[in-house]
């Protein structure tokens, strides 16, 4: 094992062992290769966000969080290049605060430009339904989120209308998450 | 291959999955990319590897990014997990992995890296299916220039390829792209399948498992979701078809080995007689049905095993 390995190891919290990173990762694959489907993660009660988070970023990204939803001390961790929400390849909101930006939505040439966008909500299958459609999806697929905001999927139909152009959202409340790519239809 | 893989010889010099965390991350970055916009080819760093490009790189870094512990891994190398690259990659991948463990039982593993062929079994939800990739760009063959081609690719604009392929056509009086066939993801973006049969295309449309391509040398991960349109290009007057493996008589030929009349078959010549024989090309698939039918079978369940 290399020092770093080892040190995060006996860091108090999981979701910085990258052993425990690799685990969340194939939930969070796995979440958008069928879209819709709620995958739990191995993380401490209310840290499924800093564990998705933590498998994804480093200091080669940029990570937008205007409400502050991550700890000081966890964004250090991250060493993530804090960005504006305009610009940022990853955002972090609350589900229940309407958007007030537009995000990358990637280019023709280069659509991976297009932003990941991850909404914090209350509780993952619960709450209204609404129907999603397209590639991972076997017919269709009735999803719910407490503490979603309707707004988020008005914006998210405009920028993502003209593919392969969009975003791509993760929902994560305490413990799972739920994908929603830029192809599926709701 | 380097048998020896230049690692250092103390184990705990290297990292689980021998890449870095910071590339892997950066390859899940561009892996969650790709599976959101279907066919396209996500670029990433490729690293270099202790082993030459051409011997699955790529394929193999989408692996180490992904793979955990408690994973059963698959490799083939064109349907047989015994030949010498299937088995060094394994064993690299066993090497700097520990806590996984191989398998050559399509249905036991929960993670595949293949080239060349995509098993037989019907791959399930469960399951991750990762092909190496030597080329990854269709468009290659009209369009020398990557960024005219990623223009064309963002369009969907293939009707360049279509006309190339249709002069084959009239040429050759068939489509006579063996391997590689370019195949249409989600409606939009035409990807270079990697090596494998015409036989294979087919099983990339509505797959139940997700599909990862990994190409080293050109940098580029790309990905066909599971339950996703995969559409091999054709025209109205000459359909897409699969290899013909029916013999003179119009009858279709048979496995030699275990009677498979479904699989795809590999043929050899027998010198002594200048026969064509008739091989599974997926060597588990055919040990399966040769276990399931063969005595050995019988016996072990007469025993409770
Ligand atoms: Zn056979």
């Amino acid at each position: 094992m290399t020092e770093t390995l080892k040190n995060s190891v006996n860091a108090p919290c999981p979701h910085w062992n990258p052993l425990v990173q690799q685990q969340v990762f194939r939930r969070l694959m796995n979440a958008f290769a069928y879209p819709g489907s709620i995958e739990t993660i191995s993380a401490p009660p209310g840290k499924a966000l800093i564990g998705v988070l933590a498998c994804l970023l480093d200091a080669e990204t940029t990570l937008s969080d205007p409400c502050r939803l991550v700890s000081e001390h966890d964004m250090k961790l991250l060493s993530a290049v804090c960005a504006d929400p305009e610009t940022a390849s990853f955002i972090v909101m609350p589900g229940d605060h309407d958007p007030d930006f537009i995000p990358r939505i990637g280019t023709l040439e280069s659509p991976e430009y297009g932003a990941t966008i991850i909404l914090q909500v209350d509780q993952i299958g619960e709450g209204d339904s609404f129907g999603l459609s397209g590639p991972g999806i076997q017919g269709s697929r009735q999803v719910s989120a407490r503490g979603l905001s309707h707004a988020w999927l008005m914006s998210r139909a405009k920028w993502a209308q003209e593919f392969p152009l969009g975003v791509d959202f993760i929902l994560v409340d305490g413990k799972s998450v739920l994908a929603i790519p830029r192809t599926s239809k709701i | 291959m380097n048998k020896n893989y230049l690692l250092p010889l103390d184990e705990a010099a290297y990292n689980f999955g021998f890449l870095d965390e910071y590339a892997k991350k950066e390859i899940r970055r561009a892996l969650l990319k790709a599976i959101s916009i279907p066919g396209y080819q996500t670029p990433f760093a490729s690293r270099e590897m202790p082993m030459g490009k051409g011997f699955g790189t790529g394929g193999l870094q989408i692996t180490l990014s992904i793979i955990g512990v408690g994973e059963k891994l698959k490799v083939i190398d064109q349907g047989a997990d015994d030949s010498v690259n299937a088995v060094n990659l394994r064993q690299f991948i066993e090497m700097t992995c520990p806590g996984i463990s191989g398998t050559e039982d399509t249905e036991r593993a929960s993670l595949i890296q293949s080239r060349h062929r995509i098993p037989e079994t019907p791959l399930r939800k469960d399951q991750v299916l990762v092909l190496q990739v030597p080329y990854s760009d269709p468009l290659v063959v009209v369009e020398p220039s990557e960024s005219k081609r990623k223009t064309m690719h963002g369009e969907g604009d293939y009707s360049r390829l279509l006309t190339k392929l249709y002069e084959d056509i009239v040429k050759y009086d068939e489509i006579t792209i063996s391997h590689r066939y370019p195949t249409r993801i989600n409606g939009h973006y035409v990807i270079d399948p990697s090596p494998i049969p015409r036989f294979d295309v087919p099983k990339m449309h509505m797959s139940n498992a997700l599909i990862l391509f990994g190409a080293g040398r050109e940098k580029k991960v790309y990905a066909v979701p599971p339950y996703t349109d995969a559409t091999p290009l054709a025209f109205d007057d000459v359909p897409f078809r699969i290899e013909d493996f029916r013999d003179e008589n119009g009858k279709r030929r048979v496995c030699r080995r275990c009677g498979a009349d479904n699989s795809f078959l590999e043929e050899s010549i027998n010198d002594a007689a200048g026969l064509k024989l008739h091989q599974c090309s997926d060597s588990n698939y055919c040990n399966r049905r040769l276990s399931l039918s063969g005595p050995a079978r019988i016996g072990a369940e007469e025993g409770g095993i």
